[in-house]
């Protein structure tokens, strides 16, 4: 579904969406008495603000909607591509709703709040759209399990490798592999941040970024390997930190791009409780002070 | 502490290897993360962490996690010699610690443990971080509720800052008019909750503010569940408080189907959709008084095709206008309109007409010549007799003196003292009655007033003057400024009134000066050409009526 959300059913919902935004233009278009200027209050302005409302709770149905597999109306393939259309749309009907009269107060702040659910929804599309491909594309036909399992296994030889060398490759070896940081905090994870680190001899711990200066200390160490057993060694063990290395940046970047399809939801659904409340008390204050 | 960790790996073949791990160290870390001392493939990062208690070698798992004794979950054990911890499928169990360690645990790792599940060994996924969805979203809905709805209803405002208190559930500016005497004190209008604002919240202050019409009929048009609010609203962007849009009107009056109505269906200002004028006349009634009649002056709505004036007042326009026949009195030049005609503040209505300040200059109330600086009194016919007595009877007692004592005579005597031989009494009275008959029916009053000649003997009761009564405001329920109106293409001055108002050409009083509707239309005809003014009702009419023409509208709805 990731690339067609879009024209789900020939575009229908967009259709749709034009459709809701065209009639709601045709309504606000009446509102040409001078008697008031174009505001939410008009029988006009109210037609538009009870759309806009429903719209905004149906559009929250989404989340149940996506939890519910004995409901029958429409995919979720349908709902979500619907979410999309008529989530940019509610824009539309919202504003013309407001008669653009904006201001400090808690009107207006249901507005806001909508507007940044909006956004956060683009944003959101815009991961969808994109980033499954470019996940596919980097896992390379192995998924993430897969990927950590073949980490496990290579960090597994590279421990027993190391031991078999001397006690400068073998100390800086395995702390590296050990002190090894993949994902991590929402930093880290969003923007691959590399916090690897190893061990030298003399206890310090350097930074290992990317697997690079690890691979490099191995890798000069070769030539001054006197026993052929050592040389062995050290390119087996060269060789398993290399392949750790691709495997590492694949997850890491695994990890960043998935971070990125979900990190807009934790802006999206808390402002979606937000602007729902503040949808309530809008409503709920134009009565109170009528 | 001093442990021996005692790692049994069963190698391909089925046999068992072990290898010795001495670790010294406060603590000992177990999970799958690859900086434990202790590697469970499948456990979590860091599952939990062995040290020495007072009882002996504590296991203690992270916060929210478990491992299994015995069956049963728990989340920590004091791990005894032959007690068995299951994690993830491997198992660690306590042995005999030989001399010189604190403890020592035998670890069998559990063979089929997928290396798939060495990503739990790292927080790979955004839910592993402290964002969350749920509880901020709880959070921001509380917040919302509380700082947007809850607080600013249940406390008082003056006890809050601005930005939480009930100011911010106003949707828009007050006008500024409004904003001064109200503030931020919501409750000064909205008095009580899930309530329209209602009227009395209006009149408290704008007590003159006057009915559409007679509180009597407002359920006859509709009117009873009309607020002052529904047209008068407030907190809108720009500033909106009155309603100047033709539809106010029309819709209602473009089919007024009120019972006994007497207002005529208007659709916009262009001919045939709007009713011919009509003027709002003072016109006299003769109304028995005393043993006589007198005039009762009332206000009468009458149509413009129709009106005559009745103002008693007899003048000619066309005369006035006339240089061969009148000129300024100062100057010499023709008069003009401005010369009577003083326009007030309001650029529409025009300072009354009034004898002293606007006749008298050439109409003076000189009735002897003998004595040129002496005027009549204007307004009161009786003082007009006994000015004329007086003035005849002093002048006869003087020429009398004057007869007695030959040498003391004034030389210009007047020929008429000296030609009536009566007594000084006598010659007077004879005299005011000759002078009040010519000033009553020849040439003074009668010039601009109706004057009626009863023959009495008694002057005092001979002639009655009938009384004047000018219109100043021909229609109570319309506005026009005669200001702009003057500036017209190549025209100025007179010529700029006489446009609208045939004066030059007006022999008589009872004519209407006032045009019709057809001379607005030439301009201002909504459905004419490009270049036609457009007008809306409120342009010419207010919807809250005057003090004057609701006094009109009260009579009228007597007549009914």
């Amino acid at each position: 579904m990731f690339d067609n959300i879009m024209r789900v059913r020939n575009y229908r919902y967009f259709w749709w969406c034009m459709g809701s935004i065209v009639v709601a233009v045709g309504v606000f278009a009446t509102q040409t008495s001078s008697n008031e200027p174009a505001n939410g209050g008009t029988w006009q302005g109210l037609v538009l603000g009870v759309w806009a409302a429903l719209l905004i709770v149906w559009l929250t149905l989404l989340g149940v909607r996506k939890r519910s597999y004995r409901f029958r109306l429409g995919t979720v393939q349908d709902w979500t591509s619907l979410h999309v259309y008529l989530g940019v749309g509610v824009l539309v009907v919202a504003t013309l709703h407001a008669g653009l009269q904006f201001g400090w107060n808690v009107h207006t702040l249901a507005y806001v709040l909508m507007f940044a659910v909006i956004i956060s929804g683009v944003v959101g599309l815009f991961t969808y759209l994109s980033y499954p491909r470019r996940i596919a594309d980097n896992q390379q036909g192995q998924n993430r399990s897969q990927l950590f399992g073949e980490l496990y296994e290579l960090n597994q030889q590279g421990i027993k490798t190391a031991r078999s060398c001397g006690p400068e490759v073998q100390t800086a070896a395995i702390s590296g592999i050990q002190r090894t940081a993949i994902g991590g905090g929402v930093l880290s994870q969003l923007f691959a941040r590399d916090l690897s680190r190893f061990e030298t001899l003399d206890g310090v711990q350097q930074p290992n970024p990317h697997q690079a200066p690890l691979i490099d200390l191995v890798s000069k160490r070769i030539p001054r390997a006197d026993k052929h057993d050592e040389v062995t060694a050290l390119q087996d063990l060269l060789v398993i930190l290399c392949r750790r290395q691709a495997v590492i940046e694949r997850l890491r970047k695994d990890i960043r791009l998935q971070g990125w399809l979900q990190a807009w939801l934790y802006v999206h659904v808390p402002l979606t409780a937000a602007t729902l409340t503040a949808v309530v008390v809008h409503i709920l204050v134009t009565f109170i002070y009528w | 502490m001093e442990l021996l960790i005692k790692e049994v790996v069963v190698a391909a073949k089925g046999e068992a290897q072990v290898r010795d791990q001495a670790l010294s160290v406060d603590e000992v870390l177990v999970g799958s993360s690859t900086q434990c001392h202790v590697q469970l493939l499948g456990a979590a990062a860091i599952h939990g962490r062995l040290s020495k208690s007072s009882k002996g070698l504590l296991f203690k798992c992270d916060s929210g996690l478990s491992v299994e004794v015995d069956g049963e979950s728990v989340s920590q054990v004091i791990v005894e010699v032959g007690t068995e911890v299951e994690i993830a499928g491997h198992r660690l169990t306590g042995i005999e610690s030989p001399t010189g360690f604190d403890a020592a645990i035998e670890l069998h790792f559990n063979p089929d443990i997928d290396p798939s599940s060495f990503e739990r060994a790292f927080k790979t996924r955004l839910a592993h971080t402290w964002l969350e969805q749920r509880r901020p979203a709880w959070i921001a809905v509380a917040l919302v509720a509380v700082f947007g709805l809850i607080v600013p209803w249940v406390v008082p405002a003056n006890y809050l800052p601005d930005f939480v208190n009930d100011s911010i559930w106003s949707s828009g500016p007050l006008h500024p008019a409004h904003a001064i005497v109200l503030g931020d004190d919501c409750g000064g209008c909205h008095t009580s909750s899930f309530t329209r604002v209602e009227d009395e919240v209006c009149t408290t202050c704008h007590l003159q503010a006057s009915l559409h019409t007679l509180p009597e009929l407002h359920q006859t048009v509709g009117f009873d569940e009309v607020r002052c609010a529904s047209c008068h609203q407030e907190h809108h962007e720009p500033v909106y408080l009155t309603v100047t849009d033709s539809a106010l009107c029309t819709d209602c009056h473009a089919k007024p189907d009120w019972p006994n109505q007497v207002v005529q269906p208007v659709h916009g200002f262009s001919p045939g959709n709007h009713p011919q004028f009509r003027l709002d006349l003072v016109t006299p009634t003769l109304v028995d008084q005393g043993s006589g009649q007198a005039y009762d002056w009332a206000l009468k709505s009458v149509p413009l095709a129709t009106a005559v004036e009745r103002s008693n007042l007899q003048f000619s326009h066309e005369v006035h206008l006339d240089v061969g026949k009148v000129q300024d009195l100062g100057t010499g030049r023709p008069l003009s309109c401005a010369s009577c005609h003083t326009a007030q503040a309001d650029d529409e209505h025009f300072a009354s007409i009034n004898m002293e300040r606007h006749c008298i200059g050439c109409h003076d109330l000189k009735f002897d010549s003998a004595a040129p600086l002496r005027n009549l009194p204007h307004g009161d016919p009786e003082e007009v007799i006994l000015t004329m007595e007086g003035h005849f009877l002093r002048a006869y007692l003087k020429n009398e003196q004057a007869s007695e004592a030959p040498r003391r005579r004034i030389p210009d005597q007047d020929a008429d003292l000296r030609r009536c031989t009566d007594t000084a009494q006598a010659c007077a009275l004879e005299r005011a009655a000759i002078e009040a008959n010519v000033q009553f029916t020849k040439r003074g009053c009668v010039l601009c007033h109706e004057v009626v000649d009863y023959g009495d003997v008694d002057l005092m009761v001979r002639y009655h003057v009938v009384p004047i009564q000018l219109t100043d405001n021909f229609f109570l329920n319309a506005r026009f400024n005669h200001h702009v109106h003057l500036i017209q293409d190549g025209i100025s001055g007179d010529a700029g009134c006489v446009t609208c108002h045939a004066a030059p050409t007006s022999a008589t009083s009872v004519d209407v000066l006032i045009p019709g509707i057809d001379q607005c239309f030439t301009c201002h005809d909504e459905q004419g050409p490009d270049r036609q003014i457009a007008l809306e009702c409120a342009s010419c009419h207010a919807f809250h009526p005057s003090v004057e023409l609701r006094s009109l509208l009260t009579l009228q709805s007597k007549t009914l």
